[in-house]
């Protein structure tokens, strides 16, 4: 038969001994975080557990590790400071801007701004590239569908392009000498193509 | 991962918001930047007005901060820099660069030239936790003795230490924590005894 007095006992006993786990429970999850604490100090703690350890240790178990290791390799390095410098740093810092806003706005901007270069380079590109093209094609094709080029014509031709000036004066000496129209003719076939790089160059070392 | 690492990550949570993280950093630097400055100011009473100067504009500067220079020899720059202003504020002549200092900053022998504002009682309570770090470590067992001292001495990873001492890394780890804890439950005492004062 159990009393009253016994169910008192037993309880406080059941209490105790709950007390007595919490108390080793607790104990257990701060030799836990000082352990990862420890491998943090060491730069060995999984990255994945950095942020809950930065944010559940105390700043005393970090500086007592760092001060352990400050005092094994030159104890001499260290300078003195006061408790109090740590609340007055504490508060100044609690004073100044996250960076985390600041950060995300120039990422955004840096994006923007990336974003604008790269379309830019995209459509640019291209477009210069086709206008070469087409220049080429123009200057190269124009020549040769002309079988029987006259004076009119390549004057004209010569006065509108900014192609190259030794074409213009070799096809005007065709028409004015006869006996080279062989030679001129042949020439120019030849010259054409090779005539037409400068202009290409100059086409592409606008872009 | 090596020391310039392990504070990267740390800038990296800064940079992201963290300010814990800072708190951090200014924990692990506070006693090196205090005896960088205390011997380029002349009053100790200087030293941390100039210091807590130091961390700020660190802090604002953190996300310019990019990694190519290791986090204290550029935490170290700005700290000589803030004091050199600070003497010449003050209508003190600043100490003239030392031509031997690399781009790091890394030389402070014009620093060491200068004065050194230790207080006796400082020296004496440095004394006393050096005496009772090395102590402790004397008493620790073979094995935590060697993983302390390959870690903090040495400097090798836990990897390192792992294949040096013939062990699974987990196991290394739990040794340096045995001996790092052994030993602060040492200096704890010391640390709250002499909390309030400069030391």
């Amino acid at each position: 038969m159990v009393t009253g007095a016994g169910k008192q006992g037993e309880s406080m006993s059941d209490r105790s001994t709950e007390a007595q786990s919490d108390v080793e429970i607790h104990e257990e999850s701060i030799r836990i975080l000082r352990e990862r604490v420890c491998a943090m100090v060491d730069g060995e703690l999984d990255p994945d557990e950095v942020p809950s350890t930065i944010s559940q240790c105390t700043i005393r178990d970090w500086s007592t590790y760092h001060l352990i290791g400050d005092v094994m390799r030159r104890s001499d390095a260290l300078g003195p400071v006061s408790t109090t410098f740590a609340v007055r740093m504490s508060a100044a810092l609690e004073r100044e801007a996250a960076h985390s806003t600041v950060r995300s706005q120039a990422t955004v901007e840096k994006r923007q701004g990336h974003g604008e270069t790269w379309w830019r380079r995209w459509l640019s590109w291209p477009t210069a590239a086709m206008v070469a093209a087409l220049a080429s094609v123009v200057w190269i094709s124009y020549p040769l569908l002309e079988t029987e080029p006259t004076h009119s014509t390549t004057a004209s031709l010569s006065s509108k392009s900014t192609g190259p000036v030794a074409t213009a004066v070799l096809v005007e000496k065709k028409a004015a000498e006869p006996d080279l129209s062989d030679y001129a003719d042949a020439h120019q076939q030849y010259a054409s193509p090779i005539a037409m790089q400068p202009a290409s160059s100059g086409t592409g070392g606008g872009r | 991962m090596s020391e310039k690492d392990a504070d990267l990550e740390l800038v990296k949570r800064v940079q992201q918001g963290d300010k814990k993280a800072f708190d951090l950093l200014v924990a692990k630097y506070q006693r090196k930047i205090s005896r960088l400055l205390s011997r380029m100011l002349r009053e100790q009473s200087e030293v941390e007005d100039v210091m807590q100067e130091t961390f700020i504009k660190a802090y604002r500067a953190l996300p310019q901060f990019r990694g190519e220079s290791a986090f204290y020899t550029w935490l170290y720059r700005i700290a000589i820099n803030t004091a050199r202003n600070w003497m010449t504020a003050q209508g003190r002549r600043p100490s003239s660069p030392n031509p031997n200092q690399n781009e790091d900053g890394e030389t402070f022998d014009d620093v060491d030239s200068l004065t050194d504002n230790n207080t006796p009682e400082s020296v004496y309570v440095s004394q006393e936790i050096a005496a009772t770090v090395n102590a402790t470590i004397e008493q620790l067992p073979e094995e935590l003795r060697t993983a302390i001292v390959l870690r903090e001495i040495e400097g090798l990873s836990y990897e390192e230490i792992a294949q040096a001492m013939d062990c699974p890394i987990g196991t290394v780890r739990s040794r340096i924590f045995r001996a790092r804890e052994a030993i602060a439950a040492k200096l704890r005492p010391l640390i709250d005894q002499y909390g309030d004062r400069r030391w």
